[in-house]
């Protein structure tokens, strides 16, 4: 096993790790760019691929980030690439936990909650926005998500029925033409 | 506090990899926050609701999955270090070998452009779900600076394709200390 490849794992998920506020979706547009662009791990496919799978797979959808792994370097780029990603906040998380309960009334919290929003925001978007142009799906795609987007806004449905709508859709388009 | 008002923190951590295993192999396209909110706080009675609510906010504000960041908070004030570790690695391992499996079968129909078309599908509707969080997060954020703030970022990220790290490391205290000016001014 080449070891420098198991290194640019950790080099490339143990940083994003630590800037991930509000989950997955907010480092979307940077796991494209480092596994595309930047190492040229997988292709623009290969990436849409994986996202769409650890969607209509059970567990959480960071998930993505294991198959980055194994596509990257099998079983063993699978576990480094996990725990790269999952061992440096959830150290922090466990720290946090400890002193948490002394510091329950802090009023700062609040603060820090409204101050990482806008950048949330900000991630959540470029994220939405370099999944669609690397499906190349153009007008479809964008048409798409914001069909789902409206749906969800309007209603609670459960999303995996949403997803499996979007896949039926498609498959419908993709006979049709 | 009176030690009665605490809730009973006999939890074996049996029953922590318990249901920890079914939140994670059950939770599809995420949102179960309010399933382990039914699990944990009203029907095993683990955490009282506030508690719930406190380190459903810490696992907001701090990076990483609120999933994954909530299990080991839970697990944490059930059973300390060991706890945690075992809800984390009782709702993240059965999935991850899951979805390596499910990775295995999609190989199978890889060549087959239909499959690709469907998962483009997938994508763009997962698109769609993101994109209702962040307009949600958007609408409790009703503030000109904290708007422009998040143009900016996205700017930077999607369209001038710079490096994640470098553009939060510079927009972080800009909109930290605009929140700071705001509620102190407020």
């Amino acid at each position: 096993m080449d070891e420098g490849v198991l290194l640019q794992l950790v080099a490339v998920f143990a940083p994003l790790s630590l800037v991930a506020f509000g989950g997955g979706p907010t480092i979307v547009a940077e796991l494209e760019r480092q596994t595309v662009a930047v190492h040229g791990w997988l292709t623009h496919q290969d990436f849409i691929d994986i996202f769409a799978i650890s969607r209509v797979a059970p567990g959480p959808g960071i998930l993505m980030i294991t198959l980055f792994g194994w596509k990257v370097a099998g079983w063993l780029g699978a576990v480094v690439a996990s725990l790269a990603f999952y061992i440096p906040s959830g150290l922090l998380v466990f720290g946090a936990s400890l002193l948490w309960r002394r510091h329950r009334a802090a009023s700062w919290r609040d603060k820090v909650e409204r101050g990482l929003a806008p950048i949330a925001i900000g991630l959540i978007f470029a994220g939405a926005y370099s999944v669609l142009n690397a499906t190349q799906g153009g007008v479809l795609a964008f048409a798409t998500a914001g069909l789902a987007a409206a749906v969800l806004m309007w209603r609670r449905v459960n999303p995996l029925l949403l997803l499996t709508c979007g896949a039926a859709a498609y498959a419908l388009a993709y006979k049709l033409t | 506090m009176s030690p009665a008002a605490e809730p009973s923190r006999s939890v074996s951590l049996r029953e922590i990899a318990s249901v920890y295993f079914w939140i994670g192999v059950s939770s599809f396209g995420g949102g179960l926050i309010s399933w382990v909110h039914r699990e944990v706080v009203e029907r095993r009675k683990w955490l009282r609701d506030q508690e719930f609510l406190s380190g459903l906010a810490l696992s907001q504000i701090l990076p990483g999955p609120t999933m994954v960041n909530m299990t080991l908070y839970l697990g944490t004030q059930l059973r300390g270090a060991v706890g945690a570790l075992v809800g984390w690695a009782t709702l993240v391992l059965p999935p991850s070998v899951a979805i390596i499996g499910i990775y295995l079968v999609y190989l199978q129909f890889h060549g087959v452009g239909v499959v690709h078309f469907a998962l483009n599908g997938v994508a763009a509707t997962a698109v769609g779900l993101n994109i209702a969080t962040g307009i949600r997060v958007a609408q409790r954020t009703k503030n000109a600076p904290a708007l422009v703030i998040a143009a900016g970022v996205f700017v930077a990220v999607a369209v001038l394709h710079w490096p994640m790290l470098w553009v939060v490391a510079g927009a972080a205290p800009i909109s930290l200390a605009v929140a700071w000016r705001r509620t102190a001014h407020g």
